[in-house]
């Protein structure tokens, strides 16, 4: 068996293959193998995503339809945002709120300054699109918030991931739809809410997700039957369609992804570049 | 021995020797444009009894001729066949059978007249600035090489190189469309610094293949190499 | 029997690099040996017809408007009638393609295929797996290398790349390595009289000036990720704050090159790293002879040809263990490192140990022995065996 050097002449022809060729060869070095039940409960964050945004979309139906005050719906959006933020701070005991060291009266401050702002804009907002035809709103609002779902932060570290766009997105959508309802008191409450959804939720999402597994399975099954009867409410034949997606979503994505695993082939040896494994940027800046 | 410079081809030489290439061109009467119906007649008959059959190198037939007046000049033509008329006649049909239907279906006459104008037009600056006639190379001994470019409406190009410029003429080979051909070029050199200044190409409309190229390169090389000697000279009767 | 072979490849002369320097080398080898050849690039700038080159070398420098990185379109057939025209003028019956970069070695390959002429091609380079680039190219190699009869790799790690990717039988894949021409490569005081005045050697500067002390660690790469600027960054920075006695030269650019410039700024070592620049090709081997040791931090390598001719210039050589690099030179010229800074700084420490105490191989020695490994015309008497067997497989 010849030595796999350059410098030496070994005699036998160059094109001779060797029983060694190819021994340095590995696949599948880095593949995870996954558990399905722990990919269906992961799954559990696209349906509470999808859940905000059905109820989102449901609020805004209401209160065109007129069903739904804007006072009823800014009071108790501001009671769960207390609420919330109440939690927020309890459950993991204040190390949060230490290590990030915003006091109180700053975050009083943000609040009603976010508050003043929006309702001095609202009227402005309410009158934003009003030489758009409501056919081009209602598309761009369905792109936005697709785009919305498509780029949030599920907590995968890929690319595509856009904390910010994914906001920004949500937030144009929630403009778009809030300046077709009757008067700036509506616009006003639906933007408020908008942002306590689409801005606030998703952190207190994530501490009760760190905090507790329980917690986050309740949630998700608790959003799936708020989606499905949020959209009965509108159309039953939608309610039947949203069933089957979260069918979907959660049981049968995950089957086949655990099973496109078998399909899996990386190659890996000797020709790969090397991973700079040093922390450098003490070095480099 | 060779053959016998007229009065009027000398006085050509005379002025270009002189660098005056416009009173050259000047001479050589520019034809009207009915003329350039004469040169296809004209090229049907100018075929020297010295000609040659050539091709050029995508297969077009050429007429090759040399003039040599031995020890003091060569000159080589390479003429293409002349327009026919059946394709002028062709092309001005092809552009009416177009334009017709559509002038009637646009109802504008308009359309039609300015389509006949502009063909005429094509079809002039075709004969005078596009479609080569015949191109030359004439050689003289110690004097210099003169390149000329004939079209069809009988306008002639002369480009002038004294004999203290002209480096060398060699054959080439260069990339040319989609081909890689051999050409015949004179090199000029530079005289204040060493090199060359230029690297003129001769019948670039022609492209004629190697066979014709080593003849004129043989028969320029050996011009070139030679002193002018007066005595071979023909003096004027 | 003599071949008429047509080199393809979009990197040759005036561009410099080791894919353009292993073409004319071996063009001029194989001609030679009474093989007509010819080399056919794409043209650069004003440099577009047919060139002369040494030994009545013709180099065709085709019409073709380089896109990204002196290579040329894609296209595939924008390249046809040239080649076409190339190929019958010159009654070529071996096409040899350079370099898996060159897109004009693809449409070479391609076209060989459809005039039935043996094909050749040499990979250069070795690509990963994983990304998106390196599957496409990948997949373009595997198209490519569906009607080349023969492949030639620079390393038994590259014919292992080239058989994984192409999916190619390994017994077509011949594994020829690179050469060093070892007569410019010569230990030795720098072109010029040894005892020449500050005025003749005023272009190198002054820790390349091999009476000055301490222990010179010489770098000559293009300065790009991946060749591992960043771990020489760290080795760099370590390095001088524990070693006094180590002085560095760099040459080479590239965009990388920032780096390495911030990092002499924030620890003030402007008398120790010495930054060249783009070095002429001439001028790499009077720096290689005025260092101790080479250093090469490459993320992956198929044959580094710096190596060797470092070590033609007597130079111990430090570098990473990746891609082909342990193949190319013995245990005793070559130390390996893993690719991370601490192993990389035990590396040169190491070296430049030896070297102080003199244990150090002699510098002729180690010269000779690199000019017994590494030959150009043995490289083409093996290409020319390829050559041979492809063209009597092809008659059969």
């Amino acid at each position: 068996m010849a030595r796999k050097v350059l410098y030496e002449r070994s005699g036998l022809p160059d094109n001779h293959v060797s029983r060694n060729f190819l021994e340095t060869l590995r696949r599948n070095v880095r593949v995870r193998k996954y558990s399905y039940w722990s990919v269906v409960y992961e799954s559990g964050v696209v349906t509470q995503q999808l859940g905000s945004v059905c109820i989102f979309v449901l609020c805004w139906w209401l209160m065109e339809t007129g069903t739904l005050v804007p006072s009823q719906l800014f009071t108790s959006s501001l009671a769960l945002s207390f609420l919330g933020y109440y939690l927020y701070d309890v459950i993991d005991g204040g190390t949060g709120r230490r290590c990030s060291g915003r006091t109180r009266l700053a975050d009083l401050k943000s609040v009603l300054i976010f508050l003043s702002f929006t309702y001095g804009l609202s009227p402005l907002l309410k009158t934003l699109t009003e030489t758009i035809s409501t056919d081009t709103i209602y598309a761009m609002t369905t792109f936005m918030l697709l785009g919305h779902l498509l780029f949030f932060d599920y907590g995968a570290n890929a690319a595509i991931v856009s904390s910010g766009l994914s906001l920004n997105m949500a937030l144009f959508a929630s403009v778009c739809l809030a300046s077709r309802l009757a008067g700036p008191l509506h616009t006003f409450t639906l933007i408020t809410f908008a942002c306590e959804l689409f801005a606030l939720w998703p952190l207190l999402q994530k501490k009760l997700k760190k905090q507790s597994t329980g917690c986050h399975g309740m949630l998700t099954v608790l959003f799936a039957v708020v989606v499905v009867t949020a959209l009965a409410m509108v159309a039953p034949a939608c309610a039947a369609l949203a069933i089957v997606l979260l069918f979907l979503l959660s049981f049968l994505i995950p089957l086949w992804l655990v099973k496109l695993q078998l399909y899996k082939d990386n190659i890996h040896g000797p020709w790969d570049e090397a991973e700079i494994k040093d922390d450098l940027s003490g070095v480099l800046h | 021995m060779g053959a016998v410079l007229t009065g009027r081809e000398r006085n050509y030489h005379y002025n270009c020797a002189l660098g005056s290439t416009r009173a050259a061109n000047r001479q050589l009467a520019w034809t009207p444009i009915l003329g350039s119906f004469g040169t296809l007649r004209r090229g049907r008959r100018m075929e020297e009894p010295g000609a040659t059959r050539m091709a050029s190198c995508r297969g077009d037939p050429l007429v090759f001729s040399e003039r040599k007046q031995h020890g003091l000049s060569i000159e080589y033509t390479l003429s293409s066949p002349g327009v026919s008329l059946s394709s002028l006649l062709c092309c001005t049909l092809a552009v009416w059978t177009v334009t017709y239907p559509v002038s009637t279906y646009a109802q504008a006459p308009a359309l039609l007249a300015s389509a006949t104008v502009i063909v005429m037009l094509g079809i002039l600056v075709y004969l005078h600035w596009i479609r080569v006639q015949h191109e030359s190379i004439l050689v003289i001994s110690g004097t210099g090489v003169q390149l000329s470019t004939c079209f069809a409406s009988g306008r002639c190009d002369t480009h002038f190189i004294e004999m203290d410029v002209v480096q060398d003429i060699v054959i080439n080979e260069g990339i040319h469309r989609q081909a890689v051909i051999y050409y015949l070029c004179v090199l000029v050199r530079n005289n204040q610094k060493n090199g060359l200044k230029a690297i003129l190409p001769v019948f670039l409309a022609a492209r004629p293949r190697l066979d014709c190229l080593r003849k004129v390169y043989r028969g320029c090389q050996e011009i070139l190499h030679t002193e002018p000697n007066i005595s071979t000279c023909v003096m004027d009767r | 029997m003599p071949h008429s072979i047509c080199m393809v490849s979009d990197f040759f002369h005036p561009n410099a690099g080791g894919v353009e320097s292993h073409v004319y080398q071996l063009s001029q080898c194989l001609v030679e040996r009474g093989h007509r050849v010819v080399v056919v690039t794409h043209a650069y700038g004003d440099r577009a017809g047919i060139r002369y080159l040494t030994n009545g070398l013709r180099v065709y420098y085709l019409p073709l408007r380089p896109m990204y990185n002196q290579a040329t379109a894609p296209t595939l057939f924008h390249s046809l009638a040239l080649l076409r025209c190339v190929f019958i003028r010159e009654h070529v019956t071996v096409v040899h393609a350079h370099s898996a970069f060159s897109s004009l070695a693809h449409d070479a390959l391609f076209h060989a295929a459809s005039f039935g002429l043996a094909s050749i091609f040499t990979d250069h380079s070795l690509f990963g797996f994983a990304d998106v680039s390196s599957v496409l190219t990948n997949a373009l190699l595997r198209a490519s290398l569906g009607g080349a009869t023969r492949a030639i790799c620079v390393s038994h790690t590259g014919r292992e790349n080239t058989a994984l990717r192409a999916a190619m039988p390994p017994g077509r894949i011949s594994v020829i390595p690179n050469a060093v021409d070892a007569t410019r490569f010569t230990p030795g005081p720098p072109t010029g009289n040894p005892d020449s005045t500050c005025h003749d050697r005023a272009h190198l500067p002054r820790s390349v000036d091999r009476r000055c002390a301490g222990v010179t660690v010489v770098i000559i790469s293009r300065l790009v990720y991946r060749k591992g600027v960043d771990l020489l960054a760290g080795v760099l920075a370590q390095l001088a704050a524990t070693r006094s006695d180590l002085n560095f030269v760099i040459g080479g650019e590239g965009p990388k090159r920032i780096v390495l410039e911030e990092l002499r700024e924030q620890h003030c070592l402007h008398d120790r790293v010495t930054l060249l620049g783009a070095l002429d090709h001439r001028q790499v081997r009077d720096v290689l002879v005025g260092g101790d040791i080479f250093l090469n931090t490459s993320l992956t390598e198929a044959f580094c040809m710096a190596i060797v001719e470092a070590a033609s210039c007597g130079l111990q050589v430090v570098s990473t263990h990746v891609g082909g690099v342990p193949e190319v030179l013995p245990p005793d010229l070559l130390t390996l490192c893993k690719p991370t800074v601490r192993d990389l700084c035990a590396g040169v420490i190491a070296a430049a140990d030896r070297l102080l105490a003199g244990k150090a191989p002699d510098r002729a020695t180690t010269h000779a022995r690199v000019r017994d490994f590494y030959d150009w015309r043995d490289v083409a008497s093996r290409t020319e065996k390829v050559s041979n067997d492809d063209s009597s497989q092809n008659d059969n």
